[in-house]
């Protein structure tokens, strides 16, 4: 199988090979949600982090006994995969108070699910100096229960290697959508984010090789010109490509997102010259924000309007899943501003799995139709 | 309500408050229907009062003109009013208008000589006093594409702006914490009304490392507030706001210790009410208010008076999430119909560690202030690990001596929903009672009318 081969048809949780590997010769996987925690620690200490998703889920029963109808369905079918014992595979789990939902799965979890190790790392919900100190504080406890619980080995000099391998796939992913900005781009969305999204669930350093054997594959070819129009995707989580794939199947390409399994994951570095620590923590923490941190609303109108010009697009997607407020709130705040800034942007209200997909499908189509009308 | 003056939303509610004095005035007057009915009670309001008379919901009136009711609605009315005057005061002398997030108090924007205005407080009282509530608020808002599952007590307030039937910001003060929909619209309505929005950070822990940083952040906020006030934070001014605040905190705190006296003796459609006075914490309305809430209970516990119907059976419940706001009535309808007492809930339960703010120097104020912030009902339970929430209701129920736990939850309020179920089983582990889990909106009582309320009260009383 080719590098291109491999990463599109990565298959998820313990029939990834990689993991079944890593837990069978190297040693732990830990899991964690949000972009707000440092996968680099993780990885360092020797550990393969493993972004935890819920891709494949068509039911919420199990999780519904705990969650409500009125909670988000990315938490409540996360839960239900670690309820029925999907994430029995992971040694430990690093949540994060990113929303107030995913949040509350960690007293669930540590008392349903019983993952071995559980931490919390928490975000100030606004960017201040102080606010930096108190995540700085965070991840060095994070770093060292890892190091506490599982006793691991875990220097700076481990650190300062890591921040490359990481980097390094940030520069690759850099190059994938730049590709992708061209009149023709090589790769479908969908393709694309499969490729992207695959470096949350292998080791970082084996995800680069195939990655630079996929991104050599892909400039040599022809390039996608059958397309009704250019789409962005944006809004609340989303790691199935499902929901992408539906979108071309009506004919529109996408060609960039500002998702957090995306683009908001990817596209800040670490520096690699100070102390490393800090530096992951300066880059977590000022990374391209998440709707969850106040006062930051114009830099993520900038960042979308940004991306939406690189790529030229012809309209944003925005996909809010049902009972998400952060993107509930901006969702019609960035559809009214980038309206008026001239981009075409329809908000569409799902659940984070794929269903209700004719009602999709129809105002998709319309969304397409309203671009080539203009 | 129409669109366009500031003051109309305050103004409205100011001629509900006189008509209510009016009323209450008859002291032979104990329900509309006992003098006739509507038209009959219509008949004797002077005329500025009937457009007025004719948007209050009619049992309201009923449940206020109940000799049980009627001491505290009038501290109520006498209150409110007082508080509008010193809004349009604050307004005809131009100072700034802060809008603030509910779970804090008002002393430092007083000492600063700014108008605070809470933000949650303009659709609450609206949805407790009209037939038709904060709807047009919340259909306003609604309008421009905001989900219907944000919180209405944002969402009222964001559409009476828009409307502009209330007075635009200029300065939004926020705890930044783990409550994403008021996050969102403070973030919509600074962004929308190009007001600076001032944060303090809540963290996550309720431990001493997060209250110093939380003590950090408010010095902050206090900072940015005294360039947009102009005027610099004043040790003596805040302690004369601080000290009222004090009262009425102690009053507050009293009636809590009273609430756990069998049979209960604080009427339940005082509880909606308390919170939107702990949220004019620092202004003397509010200590008016909760003196008359103290007294009233007091003196029915020396008397050994009940405030259920002779005969029946106290039902004591304690309610795990909090009330609607939509139907006062409803909670007198409780007390009537099932005898059941409302004892506690997140949106009134100070615990008893708050205490009262030590008037020494600044720093033991703003101390003291952060601190009462970080023990607020709501903050204190939603703010970190479910823990929390679960083992104070656990307290709650065991001290309060409840029969039951009421978890009508908010459908807003997604972090809630998310445990309701480890708080009903903790109950009923370590306290034995059983829960009633139910949806309700906070403010809007078209998502679960009053008569739903009802017959699922009465379902469970029965099987009680």
């Amino acid at each position: 199988m080719g590098a291109l081969e491999e990463l599109l048809k990565l298959p998820a949780r313990l029939d990834n090979p990689y993991v079944k590997e890593w837990r069978e010769n190297v040693g732990y996987v830990i899991g964690y949600v949000c972009t707000y925690v440092p996968e680099e620690i993780i990885f360092a200490a020797g550990m393969l982090p493993y972004r935890v998703e819920a891709r494949g889920c068509n039911t919420t029963e199990l999780a519904d006994v705990y969650f409500h109808r009125f909670n988000c369905t990315y938490p409540r079918c996360i839960l239900q995969l670690g309820l029925s014992g999907d994430y029995d595979f992971l040694d430990g789990f690093c949540l994060l108070n990113g929303c107030e939902q995913i949040r509350r799965m960690y007293e669930i979890w540590s008392k349903y699910v019983k993952t071995k190790f559980l931490a919390m790392v928490t975000v100030p919900h606004t960017i201040t100096e102080e606010g930096y100190k108190w995540y700085r504080d965070e991840i060095l406890n994070f770093k060292e229960s890892l190091k506490g619980y599982f006793a691991a080995k875990l220097t700076d000099d481990d650190l300062r290697k890591t921040i490359k391998v990481y980097n390094e796939s940030r520069r690759l992913i850099a190059r994938l959508y730049d590709l992708r900005k061209s009149e023709k781009p090589p790769i479908s969305g969908t393709d694309a984010f499969k490729l992207i999204t695959a470096a949350f669930w292998m080791p970082r350093d084996k995800y680069n090789h195939l990655l630079k054997g996929a991104l050599d594959e892909i400039s040599q070819r022809e390039g996608v010109s059958n397309y009704r129009a250019r789409v962005m995707i944006g809004g609340s989580a989303c790691d199935d490509p499902s929901f992408i794939e539906l979108v071309e199947g009506r004919g529109g390409l996408v060609v960039t997102d500002s998702l957090c399994f995306g683009s908001r994951h990817f596209f800040n570095s670490v520096k690699e010259e100070s102390d490393p620590l800090e530096a992951i923590a300066k880059r977590y923490y000022h990374h391209n924000p998440c709707p969850r941190m106040l006062k930051e609303y114009g830099n993520r109108l900038q960042f979308t309007e940004k991306l939406a010009k690189e790529a030229k697009v012809d309209g944003i997607i925005i996909q809010r899943i049902s009972f998400c407020d952060n993107h509930g709130v901006d969702s019609p705040m960035l559809a009214k501003d980038l309206e008026a800034k001239g981009i075409p942007v329809l908000v569409l209200e799902k659940e984070y799995m794929l269903s209700d997909i004719g009602r999709l499908k129809t105002r998709i189509e319309a969304f397409l139709e309203r671009i080539e009308e203009r | 309500m129409k669109e366009g003056k500031e003051r109309e939303l305050l103004n409205t509610w100011k001629t509900t408050m006189d008509l209510a004095k009016f009323v209450l005035g008859y002291e032979d007057l104990t329900s509309l229907d006992q003098w006739g009915g509507r038209e009959a009670v219509r008949e004797i309001l002077p005329d500025e009062f009937r457009e007025n008379f004719d948007m209050i919901q009619p049992d309201l009136m009923d449940t206020i003109l109940q000799p049980k009711n009627r001491r505290v609605a009038l501290a109520y009315s006498d209150s409110l009013s007082e508080y509008i005057e010193f809004v349009n005061r604050k307004l005809d002398e131009r100072k700034k208008v802060a809008y603030y997030y509910f779970p804090m108090s008002t002393e430092i924007m007083l000492a600063l000589d700014m108008l605070p205005i809470c933000y949650e407080l303009l659709g609450g009282i609206s949805a407790a006093q009209y037939i038709h509530g904060c709807e047009d608020g919340i259909d306003r808002i609604q309008s421009e594409g905001y989900p219907d599952h944000l919180c209405a007590s944002q969402k009222a307030t964001s559409g009476y702006l828009l409307m502009g039937i209330v007075p635009k910001p200029d300065v939004l003060l926020k705890q930044a914490w783990g409550c994403d929909p008021s996050n969102r619209m403070y973030e919509w309505a600074s962004v929308t009304f190009d007001a600076p929005l001032i944060t303090f950070e809540m963290p996550y822990y309720y431990n001493e490392r997060a209250f110093r940083f939380l003590v950090g952040t408010v010095k902050r906020m206090i900072e940015q507030l005294e360039k947009i006030s102009g005027n610099s934070l004043d040790e003596e001014k805040l302690r004369e706001w601080v000290k009222i605040g004090n009262q009425a905190t102690e009053y507050l705190l009293k009636i809590q210790e009273l609430r756990k006296e069998v049979p209960c003796p604080d009427p339940a459609w005082h509880r909606p009410i308390d919170t939107a006075y702990s949220l004019l914490i620092g202004r003397p309305e509010a200590a008016s208010y909760f003196k008359a809430v103290y007294e009233d209970a007091k003196k029915r516990v020396e008397k050994g008076e009940s405030i259920i119907p002779e005969g029946k059976k106290e039902i004591r419940c304690a309610w795990g999430w909090a009330w609607n706001a939509y139907s006062l009535p409803f909670f007198n309808w409780l007390e009537e119909e099932h005898g059941a007492t409302y004892l506690e809930c997140s949106l009134t339960y100070f615990p008893p560690f708050t205490g009262l703010v030590d008037t020494t120097s600044l720093d033991t104020m703003i101390e003291g202030l952060a601190w009462r912030w970080f023990c607020w009902p709501m903050n204190r339970q939603s703010m970190s690990f479910s823990d929390i929430w679960v083992n104070d209701f656990v307290r709650i129920c065991k001290e309060f001596k409840a029969d039951c736990l009421m978890l009508g939850g908010h459908m807003a309020c997604k972090h809630f929903w998310a445990l309701n179920k480890l708080l009903s089983d903790a109950v009923k582990e370590e306290v034995g009672i059983p829960t009633l889990r139910f949806e309700q909106d906070i403010y809007d009582r078209r998502f679960t009318p009053v008569s739903e309320l009802k017959r699922i009260m009465n379902t469970f009383f029965a099987m009680l």
